[in-house]
């Protein structure tokens, strides 16, 4: 059967509609803080408030623009917000330090995050960094990433140098020439860098020797205990506002700009940066699961974090992450 | 210059006057903004590095419903971290000055306070309260409050004691006094912290935007720096440059009314 926008919103009404509702006529409210402001990489989000998925599973959620992941998270932890999207590796931080936090579901199973370089330098592979320079955004999860990437990939610390920079600056500095690479997303500096003409390479962390995952759900909990059908239902819509916004790109930023009007990009760079999101959603093609991570890839990424990253290995990597919630019936990539 | 050329312009009208004021600095911008076009235009330095000035006035034109709106956001925000700040920095410049013992127990602790880096609050005022408004005008009159302070306190302390044995003798109360001996005396020091306040407010205005913020002009400049814009991040700035020099004019007006001796 052809995978449709129609038959896709069809399934996941009928679908949700399987839920017992929370209340006939007032649907359940959950606010949601995301890791920044609206882009590609809430397309799912904005496909599931403006396509009705959110109100067949009789939820009132608001969208909010947040201030970076590790803000998200410690706003879920404050209760601020019930569901948070942070990166995976800024939750772990917060919820390491004692936060009642827990990934409930992985949007982003493959990181976003890694190396870009101008086409012109000639850097393919890891081993083209030796001797450069790579700009890191201070403070941000690329500090601990970056050198678990060099060194998975035969370097010492002595064969680069980091050079801290805000990213906002990151364009600048890599077509002056001031640093060689610069540690993004490919959306925020591969696409960027298109648009005025000028080519650049991507090399993924995740492909290169740290397989983490990204930006995912976080919960209380608190709220997992008392409410855990809210969060199944939650997460169940939101997989399948993904799964829609794939079979529809452009449908999905359109819903994208309705929901914050207020975005600056044009539809084309969204576009762009879809591609990126959708490979990281579904890194494992056609069929893969969304919003799933299986137990023997979070062992491996907390081998990772662990032993590369100074996370604190006293806890178990499952107090951190619960694979109860997700949908009984997988919602796959189409 | 001859006597006759002083005495024309010392005859020369208010409007006259009010043109020299405008005119030549205006003259003087109008040439930085040339060269900038012509510069970047003649290196082709990037837009996304720096965008000729056509680009980012273009963009104020373009966008002016957006950076009004968002602009009205920001001043409605300055003015309430303003007058939030202003307030209780001229009573506590006028407690300290009036009392020894006050000044010694606030002083220490007022510039304890002061030297704190307040703004690295905001991200954690998101934290504990989300984006409600109260947290930002708090932060925004807590950094604007020093400088109201202290010339407050100044302006205070450098009343001639002389004044105090007229205000005595007559009989009056202590809202007489206030009202018309001290703070008269001291209103150039209120003033003059005032005015460096309010321009502090709309920087701490726009950064605590950027930080922790859905709408203003600082937020309008992190959705800007999201999609590499920095035509519109300099549209953002004129704009709130603007803000500051007209909410300054508005000040300045208010001060040659109420301290007409020295005005600005």
């Amino acid at each position: 059967m052809k995978l449709t926008t129609k038959t896709i919103k069809a399934a996941a009404l009928s679908s949700v509609m399987a839920f017992p509702a929370g209340g006939a006529f007032a649907a359940d409210e959950i606010k949601l803080i995301m890791n920044w402001t609206a882009d590609s990489a809430h397309l799912g989000f904005a496909v599931a408030e403006q396509s009705g998925i959110y109100d067949a599973a009789d939820l009132d959620v608001t969208l909010e623009e947040g201030r970076g992941s590790s803000v998200a998270a410690q706003m879920v932890a404050t209760g601020q917000a019930q569901i948070g999207l942070a990166d995976a590796g800024a939750a772990l931080n917060v919820a390491s330090q004692g936060a009642p936090i827990r990934i409930v579901s992985t949007i982003w199973k493959s990181g976003q995050f890694g190396i870009q370089t101008l086409a012109s330098s000639g850097i393919t592979s890891p081993e083209g960094l030796k001797g450069k320079k790579i700009a890191v955004p201070p403070g941000s999860a690329m500090v601990a990433l970056v050198p678990v990437f060099l060194s998975e990939n035969g370097l010492s610390e002595d064969d680069f140098e980091i050079v801290s920079a805000n990213q906002n600056a990151f364009l600048g500095l890599l077509t002056s020439g001031e640093v060689d690479a610069t540690a993004e997303t490919p959306e925020n500096i591969v696409v960027p860098l298109a648009a005025e003409g000028i080519e650049a390479n991507n090399m993924y962390f995740y492909n290169n020797g740290v397989p983490l995952v990204s930006l995912s759900l976080v919960a209380r909990d608190d709220t997992l205990s008392e409410n855990p059908e809210l969060i199944a239902r939650f997460i169940e819509a939101t997989a399948m506002g993904w799964q829609q916004a794939m079979a529809d790109p452009e449908a999905a930023v359109a819903a994208l700009r309705a929901t914050f009007p207020g975005i600056e990009k044009s539809d084309e760079a969204l576009l762009q940066g879809a591609a990126y999101s959708f490979s990281s959603v579904c890194p494992g093609g056609s069929g893969d699961v969304i919003g799933a991570t299986d137990d023997a890839t979070w062992s491996k990424i907390y081998e990772v974090m662990t032993g590369a990253m100074d996370f604190a290995s006293d806890r178990p990597i499952t107090e951190f992450y619960t694979n109860d919630h997700l949908p009984a019936t997988p919602v796959t990539c189409p | 210059m001859n006597g006759a050329a002083m005495g024309q312009g010392a005859e020369a009208g208010p409007i006259a006057r009010l043109l020299a004021r405008i005119v030549e600095p205006a003259l003087w911008f109008a040439g930085l903004l040339a060269v900038w076009e012509l510069a970047v235009r003649a290196l082709e330095v990037p837009g996304f590095v720096l965008p000729p000035p056509s680009v980012f006035l273009w963009r104020i034109v373009e966008s002016a419903p957006v950076l009004g709106w968002h602009g009205m956001i920001t001043t409605r925000l300055v003015l309430l971290g303003f007058i939030a700040g202003a307030i209780p920095g001229i009573a506590l410049g006028y407690v300290m000055a009036r009392s020894a013992l006050c000044q010694k127990l606030l002083y220490p602790l007022v510039v304890l306070i002061q030297g704190l880096p307040k703004i690295t609050l905001a991200p954690l005022m998101l934290v504990w309260f989300g984006f409600a408004e109260g947290p930002k005008i708090f932060l925004t009159a807590l950094i604007t409050f020093f400088p109201v302070m202290v010339d407050s306190f100044a302006g205070f302390r450098q009343i001639d004691p002389r004044q105090y044995y007229i205000s005595k003798s007559t009989g009056a109360s202590f809202a007489q006094t206030f009202l018309r001996i001290e703070l008269p005396s001291a209103a150039p020091q209120i003033f003059s912290g005032l005015r460096i306040s309010l321009v502090v407010a709309v920087t701490v205005v726009i950064v605590v935007e950027w930080l922790n913020s859905k709408t203003g002009l600082g937020y309008l400049v992190l959705r800007a720096m999201d999609s590499k814009d920095t035509g519109m991040i300099f549209a953002i700035l004129v704009v709130a440059s603007l803000i500051g020099v007209v909410l300054s004019g508005i000040l300045a007006l208010i001060e040659r009314r109420m301290v007409p001796q020295r005005g600005v």
